[in-house]
């Protein structure tokens, strides 16, 4: 009976390596899935000169670090059942980077074939690879195919059989340097006691994932006593600073490597290319980050300015003719001081929302925000996140409630948790009006640089949040950030204002169902009882504030801002409506004069506000979606009270400062 | 394709120490360093956020002239950003002075009285102003070109 071939086909996504293992099995593939995993199994078999091929098709990866199932799979597939040779398929027209998987298939020590598909693409263009020039360099088999035709197939079998033939070589050593080589060679002498590990595995290999951290390659060991070792070596590293220094080690020996093999297939730089060499620098990456967010801010604030004076205008011109033309005393103050001003003083920030939502847009469909979360990732993983969680938050800029439904994309339990109890912390679109209410007021010229410190301090108190989180409630390391960054676009007009108006929208109707009902509820309760002034600390809004009053006193907040923030649980915006009717003006300059001259309100007062607005409890609605995503009402409590009293503090901490700073 | 940078060399070494400078200046007076009156008030105002931004944009300047200094060709890449970057504060702060325009002489809006056009003439508006004329002179200097990848 002939001897059977265990071949194992591995290469990156969209290379065409499903294609090469159709094409060298023909019809005889089974389909199920892993062992313990839903990632798909293809086994095939060939039969050939005599010799039977079992043919495994390996998930498609772009590197072996166990950071995904798929990875997994396909690097235990090659260390534990040892294929007798691994075909890598790679893209001939995108050599640069699909070398990256061959030098750790290299390193793992496998007897390798590359299947060059595509080749006829990459000839098309111009491309030529010496592949006897490639063949020895890398001490490996190169075959050029072209799968979609067959072509290739035959010199790919026939090449698979002789290399069976051939002594496995030596693991292929990449130098990575002084500093690492050292680490490298002090784990091996840790590890070289346990010879089961050096049986099965390559040693220099085991050592180099320690270094970088890879938890599965621990629990390969079989020494508790040799475990305890590694452990305690690694704890005194920093395993992400050699993971770093290792990608570019392996990098640089491609970039020498490749025009060696191929003068003429040089990556052709693109302007996408260039921005993203700039906006990912590791030094240059956040403030990039932070001065587009603080234009973002700038713009909203500044260019909206003329729209919100027309529609001030046109509310006080509106209060005015109600006021001049109902002679029913509680209907025209029902009208004039509750659904106009209340309504109009929320109305005036919709210039603000669309401003910010297209320009959100635009970032979005640039391809820029994806650079955001892969920007932050370092940041966010250090605090206990991963930079996929910064995508829902992002979303939380413009509404809590779909930010939290999204971190529904987030695989690990733990990662989703903690991002749902800190994306209420991201300044949402309705806390807006407040912001520019009160920095418009009390800060003038400087109004967007103070709202954008408040987005800032938002995503500070986030990401610290998440940090003890992780200490004290969610315990264990986040999941690493996986995400191939889209190349950037020209961002369509037409989209980036159809997102626009979606959120615009929302804002508008939000403002027809539960702001009415709310400004209709506070006139109520400012109207009455009967005989009281409007509004005033005889009403039943004032009694209702006096009641609160002792609990925000400390912050020096009085009667009507506690009222405010009651009836921002509902919905932020009401936060503005409510101080306009407490006020007795509405929104707008009237409201702003008004704040500006009581002598309870400075602008110490007014930092402290906005500081816990952005903080505490969020809408009733973002509260809901939290019971409802977590399934848990702990939690839900959890939340609102961490949130309320991290704003307390924060808030407290602003004013004192603010009071000598001011 | 070898391509000759010198020109792109002297431009970022400009256009880092002038946006560095200026943005310098701003956050001096924000912060109180310098009087708001060094120099000019209005051209270069006490403005702390909007010189952090200058002096950001002039940083990436500077990376470029290191690139340069290396030989390696990523210095277009850092200019080619620093310049998109002057064009896009240029547009925001363009954008400013048109809002500024509206309030002042349409809506006549209280605070506008004494508004000018040199009291929204900022440093990004006029450097930015400056590296559009620039962008559009060396545009196909930009242009996609076979460098052996990043």
């Amino acid at each position: 009976m002939a001897e059977k071939i265990k071949v194992a086909v591995a290469g990156n996504p969209n290379v065409g390596k499903t294609t090469i293992f159709n094409a060298l099995t023909g019809s005889r593939q089974k389909v199920g899935n892993w062992p313990g995993v839903t990632v798909e199994k293809k086994v095939g078999t060939k039969n050939h000169n005599g010799h039977v091929l079992e043919i495994i098709d390996l998930p498609g990866t772009y590197s072996l670090t166990a950071y995904s199932a798929d990875e997994v799979v396909a690097r235990d597939y090659i260390l534990e059942e040892k294929p007798d040779v691994v075909v890598q398929v790679l893209d001939s027209t995108n050599l640069e980077r699909n070398l990256y998987l061959t030098t750790q298939l290299l390193e793992m020590g496998t007897n390798l074939i590359l299947a060059l598909n595509m080749s006829d693409r990459a000839e098309r263009r111009g491309d030529f690879i010496d592949i006897q020039r490639l063949e020895s360099l890398l001490g490996v088999s190169a075959i050029k195919t072209v799968a979609g035709e067959g072509k290739g197939i035959d010199a790919l079998l026939d090449s698979i059989v002789a290399k069976k033939e051939q002594n496995i070589p030596l693991p292929h050593e990449i130098g990575y340097g002084g500093m690492v080589e050292e680490k490298i060679y002090a784990l091996e002498e840790i590890i070289k006691d346990d010879p089961e590990v050096f049986k099965h595995y390559p040693p220099r290999w085991i050592a180099l994932k320690l270094l970088e951290g890879d938890e599965d390659v621990i629990k390969k060991l079989s020494s508790e006593s040799i475990k305890g070792k590694v452990q305690d070596f690694l704890s005194a590293i920093d395993n992400e600073e050699y993971e770093v220094e290792m990608a570019d080690k392996r990098y640089q020996f491609i970039s020498t490597l490749m025009p060696q093999v191929c003068t003429t297939c040089a990556e052709e730089v693109s302007p996408s290319d260039m921005v993203d060499k700039v906006v990912t620098n590791k030094y240059l990456g956040i403030p990039i980050f932070l001065i587009l967010m603080w234009g973002m801010f700038e713009l909203t604030f500044a260019f909206a300015t003329p729209f919100m004076e027309l529609i001030d205008m046109f509310f006080g011109w509106l209060a005015a003719a109600v006021a001049s033309n109902i002679e029913t005393a509680w209907l025209a103050s029902l009208l004039g001081d509750g659904i106009i001003a209340g309504v109009g003083s929320v109305l005036l920030f919709v210039p603000n929302i669309f401003i910010l939502f297209f320009v959100i847009a635009l970032f979005e469909s640039s391809g820029y925000m994806a650079r955001a979360a892969f920007i932050m990732d370092k940041l966010m993983y250090t605090m206990g996140l991963q930079g996929k969680s910064f995508i829902p938050m992002l979303m939380g800029f413009g509404c809590s409630v779909p930010a939290i439904m999204a971190t529904r994309t987030l695989e690990d339990e733990k990662d989703r948790l903690i991002t749902m109890m800190v994306t209420p912390f991201m300044s949402c679109g309705a806390r807006l009006p407040v912001y520019i209410l009160l920095a418009g007021t009390f800060f003038g010229r400087q109004a967007g640089s103070v709202i954008f410190g408040l987005y800032v301090l938002g995503i500070l108190v986030a990401i610290v949040s998440a940090k003890l989180f992780r200490i004290f409630l969610a315990r264990g390391k986040p999941s690493p950030f996986i995400m191939e960054l889209p190349p950037y676009t020209k961002p369509l007009l037409k989209d980036s204002l159809r997102h626009m108006w979606n959120e615009g929208y929302l804002y508008l109707r939000k403002v027809g169902t539960v702001i009415i009902t709310g400004v209709v509820l506070i006139w109520m309760l400012a109207y009455f009882p009967q005989g009281a002034e409007y509004g005033s600390a005889g009403s039943l809004i004032g009694s209702l504030g006096k009641l609160i009053e002792p609990l925000v006193a400390p912050l020096g907040f009085d009667w009507k801002i506690a009222v405010a923030l009651v009836f921002g649980f509902v919905a932020k915006e009401i936060v503005v409506g409510s101080l306009g009717t407490l006020y007795g003006t509405g929104g707008g300059e009237a409201l702003s004069s008004a704040l500006m001259s009581d002598p309870g309100f400075t602008p110490a007062i007014a930092l402290g506000l906005m500081v816990f607005t952005l903080l505490y409890v969020p809408c009733i609605g973002a509260v809901a979606v939290i019971k409802k995503e977590t399934g848990s009402w702990k939690w839900m409590f959890f939340q609102a009270a961490y949130s309320t009293a991290v704003a307390w503090v924060l808030a407290l901490v602003t004013v004192l400062v603010a009071n000598l700073v001011l | 394709m070898e391509r000759n940078y010198s020109g792109l060399k002297f431009f970022s070494l400009l256009w880092g120490i002038l946006y560095v400078v200026a943005g310098l200046i701003q956050v001096g007076k924000g912060v109180g360093l310098l009087p708001v009156s060094f120099l000019s008030s209005s051209l270069l105002p006490a403005e702390l956020a909007g010189g952090l931004v200058l002096v950001v944009i002039g940083a990436v300047f500077f990376v470029a002239i290191f690139e340069f200094s290396k030989d390696s060709f990523e210095g277009s890449a850092y200019a080619y950003v620093g310049i998109l970057l002057c064009l896009v504060f240029g547009i925001l702060y363009f954008l400013s002075m048109v809002a500024d325009l509206i309030n002042a002489y349409i809506l006549a809006m209280e605070g506008y009285e004494e508004w000018t056009f040199v009291d929204s003439f900022k440093p990004a508006l006029y450097l930015g102003i400056l590296s559009g004329v620039v962008y559009a002179v060396w545009k196909n200097r930009f242009k996609p070109v076979n460098q052996g990848g990043f």
